[in-house]
């Protein structure tokens, strides 16, 4: 089960709900609906991951494609609080110096 | 299939002092593979009671080697199938043995120039190519067949 739900946006971002599982089942609606609310932003994507409970490479690869458009925009993509172990596979494929890492808890 | 594959599975189908958690032939379809892994998840936790940090891990971990056969080694053939192995030892060591009906890939060249992203500029990172580095971080062992088609992976399952 995955959803993808747009928040509020304001100020210089826009926010990006992340909820459930992104699996290999799930991606290509992830990647869909994700690239959808790009479009030609040219604010930052906010992507809440504080519901996020799984992720893999598939899912990884996704948010590096965002990354790469974003940057095309001059925008950027920020991560925003991961549970940990989501955050561990960040950490494992070095994207957590890649992303802007944010954790307001 | 390989010699050296067939050694590989009937290896690992005649573990004699493991416990038998799984063995199934898996069509090249992405349903199928979310379904299997649930499957081999909820046998996994009857058998030895993992936690929610061991599960994840275990998920990805299977994940990982099941897109890469039927992505990479399988090239989403719906005719190719992946034959998945699942055992535990002394209840203590998980070992997962996947293999596909690919011609195999170069090992070295897949461990070797892999760099953590890191180590890139972001417009000309690759989408793909972490399955593997992932799942050499999350388990205690990896061991490939000559061909490069079939993989057998073991993580430890004590308490942390």
């Amino acid at each position: 089960m995955f959803e993808l739900v747009l928040g509020n946006s304001g100020g210089n971002e826009k926010l990006v709900f992340l909820r459930g599982e992104i699996d290999i089942y799930s991606a290509p609606d992830f990647r869909e609906n994700l690239f959808q609310a790009i479009g030609d932003c040219k604010e930052d994507i906010v992507l809440d991951c504080s519901e996020l409970s799984y992720i893999d490479s598939m899912g990884l690869g996704i948010m590096v494609a965002a990354l790469k458009r974003a940057k095309q925009n001059d925008s950027n993509v920020r991560i925003r609080n991961p549970k940990p172990n989501v955050k561990k596979l960040f950490k494992i494929t070095g994207l957590d110096k890649v992303f802007i890492m944010e954790d307001s808890k | 299939m390989a010699r050296q594959t067939e050694d590989m599975l009937s290896m690992s189908v005649n573990q004699k002092e493991g416990i038998k958690i799984y063995s199934e032939m898996i069509n090249s379809d992405a349903y199928e593979v979310c379904r299997e892994v649930k499957i081999i998840l909820n046998r996994i936790e009857m058998i030895s009671g993992i936690d929610a940090d061991q599960q994840f891990d275990i998920k990805v971990i299977l994940s990982e080697l099941l897109q890469n056969a039927i992505r990479h080694g399988n090239a989403m053939d719906s005719n190719k199938k992946v034959r998945v192995d699942v055992w535990i030892q002394d209840n203590r060591e998980l070992f997962i043995c996947v293999a596909d009906q690919g011609p195999g890939f170069d090992v070295k060249h897949a461990f070797g120039g892999r760099k953590k992203s890191a180590d890139c500029d972001a417009l000309s990172m690759d989408e793909s190519g972490r399955g593997l580095l992932i799942v050499q971080n999350l388990c205690d062992d990896i061991q490939f067949n000559s061909a490069g088609n079939a993989i057998t992976v073991k993580k430890r399952l004590d308490k942390h």
